[in-house]
């Protein structure tokens, strides 16, 4: 999971590629993925990505379908909300199905709509799954039935709750999550922002990475801090969470994978632009070296991105009366004090001269 | 009367309790450090606002909640006679026949190929049977689960007390809080799949406002590998998928460091999930130590001192 060492050779290629295929990717314009699986953590949860999914899907009109195991505020701008509670697979399929399919009316317009199922928690989608060697239908069969061509599945996988295994697991079965990773063509883990950066300072110093969360070790201890909480160093407690950090991989149809580190950001990074999204590495927290070039002036720029209360630098009077001064004794080293080191001194009309102790 | 800290002062100054929302904070704990006075604070900011606030309890009677409570200026029985707190005692008689088997005829209630283990809990049940019977007569406001001395499907039917409790108290639009500690009795002694306890606990949030869960947190419970027992797995499991929809994660765990004399532990406070949509106030992370004695219950900052 660490994350990559900032790479200058080829980050201005990735800058264009694979910003554009994540961006892409995240409109979900042209259903370039059908299955995008979204793996999370206590530390980091997929909410801020998949609300930014249903944000850019809402300005596309696509036709949102939310299917909620756990979730009981869901996101406002949803089109249908599916409880997936205590119902079976085959239940689900027909609902999903119901709410894909174009309604009645006007079907000229309708055959064109896009629909997007998201899938609050596989979780308990691979426990109803695992339950009952008897069933009809496994989950790997559920989730293609319901992937039509219009129609794209963004699921969100908890990687750090336990599994149970039922007592019927048939021990040549794939584990659930490897068929889960298998299956998807879009792979994106999600982390937080500020555990990715405490873990880069310390890979920087040579020092073993922090652990988080149930990692950490501590007794007692269930979650970091830093969980949740975004990165931002101008905007608010809530603004700030929409950020995260996550590795995508994506499986392009020839076959040829692109895996990258993108930072959601919580706000637009300039004005010029809406983007939120950027790599991960054009950031100033991760790769400190980028600091320079955009501020312009060199090492100026950096000290004055630093955290100071006074300023270090110089204005361009204070820089040209600088150069103005004359230095005291400066003759001493043109003229005659190069001879014999001696020392000039002009007596004032304040000094008790005395001719016999005191001579130059 | 002692101090407590408010909900305010534990969760951060722009966290609100919303009424319509389905809320939820999950408190944790080690063993040594007790998570009472949480639950007595977030119970005194409830009750004292006036709201209606169901507390179920699988693990301690009211008898300790009632003494704790006025330690910490909290007259329990008083709202539980108004009626804005309800107790549902999930303890006494978890493992008891239930009342309403009793009423029938006992060759019926009891299973015959029971019979062995049956006579080692007659002494208790007749003992106990008394004081509800003629409580129940003069409306005793404390509720019991009880789920039988063995498991049947019919048995989880006494849950549903807890659901009946708040839809009658939700019926009039404004939707009661709810406390539940000792959820995993249920898991390790009463032996329900943790799917149950947690479709339950689903369906309870939707009808309550902010729900408060306590649960141990012990390494032992959480650390789990492939080779774990299903007792470690499930309960793991348990805390976790509620940890993935809670708005706030209060775990409370010794100090790193050691044993101070002026320091009780170490109170976490994280973001969950639940907490990041759009509505609710914001859960302010934070770490802090707090210090529970006779004059109450203190948290401070690492570093301010005791004092």
């Amino acid at each position: 999971m660490t994350a990559p060492q900032a790479n200058a050779k080829t980050v201005q290629y990735r800058r264009t590629h694979n910003l554009l295929l994540g961006t892409r990717l995240l409109s979900q314009r042209g259903a370039p993925s059908p299955f995008t699986l979204i793996l999370d953590s206590l530390e980091q949860s997929s909410t801020p990505l998949v609300e930014e999914y249903i944000s850019r899907a809402k300005l596309l009109r696509v036709n949102i379908i939310y299917l909620s195991f756990t979730t009981l505020r869901p996101p406002k701008d949803v089109t249908k909300i599916i409880k997936g509670r205590g119902k079976s697979l085959e239940a689900l399929q027909r609902e999903i199905a119901a709410a894909t399919t174009p309604a009645s009316g006007g079907q000229s317009e309708s055959i064109k709509v896009q629909n997007i199922v998201i899938i609050d928690s596989l979780n308990h989608l691979v426990s109803i799954s695992s339950e009952g060697a008897g069933l009809k239908m496994g989950l790997s069969s559920f989730l293609v039935s319901i992937l039509e061509p219009s129609v794209t599945i963004i699921a969100t996988y908890h990687t750090d709750i336990p599994r149970i295994s039922a007592t019927t697991h048939n021990a040549y079965n794939p584990d659930p999550t490897e068929l889960l990773k298998y299956l998807c063509t879009t792979l994106i883990t999600v982390y937080s922002p500020s555990h990715i950066f405490a873990q880069k300072r310390a890979l920087d110093k040579s020092l073993p990475p922090p652990s988080f969360g149930l990692d950490e070790g501590i007794e007692g201890s269930l979650t970091s801090l830093g969980s949740n909480t975004g990165w931002c160093e101008t905007c608010g407690i809530n603004e700030k969470s929409r950020g995260l950090i996550y590795e995508l991989e994506h499986r392009r149809m020839s076959g040829r994978g692109v895996s990258e580190w993108f930072f959601l950001l919580c706000h637009a990074p300039s004005k010029k632009s809406k983007e939120r999204l950027i790599l991960l590495e054009d950031h100033p927290a991760y790769n400190p070296t980028i600091v320079e070039s955009p501020s312009g002036n060199g090492s100026g720029g950096a000290v004055e991105d630093s955290n100071l209360t006074f300023s270090l630098g110089l204005t361009a009077k204070q820089k040209s009366d600088r150069e103005g001064v004359v230095l005291p004794y400066f003759d001493a080293q043109s003229e005659e004090g190069g001879t014999g080191g001696r020392i000039l001194y002009v007596p004032g009309r304040e000094d008790d001269w005395d001719d016999e102790e005191d001579e130059i | 009367m002692s101090k407590l800290p408010t909900p305010t002062e534990i969760l951060g100054q722009s966290f609100q309790f919303l009424p319509q929302e389905s809320q939820l904070l999950l408190i944790t704990s080690v063993l040594g450090t007790s998570p009472s006075w949480l639950t007595y604070s977030l119970l005194h900011h409830s009750l004292t606002n006036g709201e209606n606030v169901v507390f179920v309890s699988f693990i301690n009677e009211f008898a300790y909640f009632r003494e704790g409570g006025k330690r910490h200026g909290l007259d329990l029985p008083s709202h539980l006679k108004k009626g804005t707190l309800t107790f549902i005692d999930g303890f006494s008689k978890l493992f008891l026949p239930s009342v309403a088997s009793q009423a029938q005829p006992i060759t019926s209630a009891l299973p015959p190929s029971r019979v062995g283990v049956i006579p080692s809990r007659g002494p208790i049940a007749p003992r106990q049977i008394p004081p509800p019977q003629s409580a129940a007569t003069s409306t005793d406001p404390i509720k019991y689960i009880s789920l039988g001395p063995s498991l049947s499907p019919s048995a989880l039917k006494q849950l549903d007390v807890i659901k009946s409790t708040l839809q009658r108290l939700g019926s009039n639009g404004v939707r009661p809080k709810l406390v539940i500690e000792g959820l995993e009795v249920l898991l390790a002694a009463a032996g329900i799949d943790v799917r149950v306890i947690e479709d339950m606990v689903y369906d309870l949030r939707e009808i309550s406002s902010t729900t408060t869960i306590l649960l141990p947190s012990d390494s032992v419970l959480l650390q789990t590998s492939p080779s774990s027992t299903p007792l470690e797995l499930s309960h793991a499991n348990l805390m976790i998928s509620l940890g993935h929809t809670a708005d706030a994660i209060l775990s409370l765990r010794f100090l790193d460091t050691g044993v101070a004399k002026d320091i009780s532990g170490v109170l976490k406070v994280t973001r969950g999930a639940g907490n990041l949509g759009e509505t609710g106030g914001v859960v302010e992370e934070k770490e802090m130590l707090y210090y529970e004695s006779d004059t109450g219950v203190r948290i401070f900052a690492r570093g301010s001192g005791g004092h």
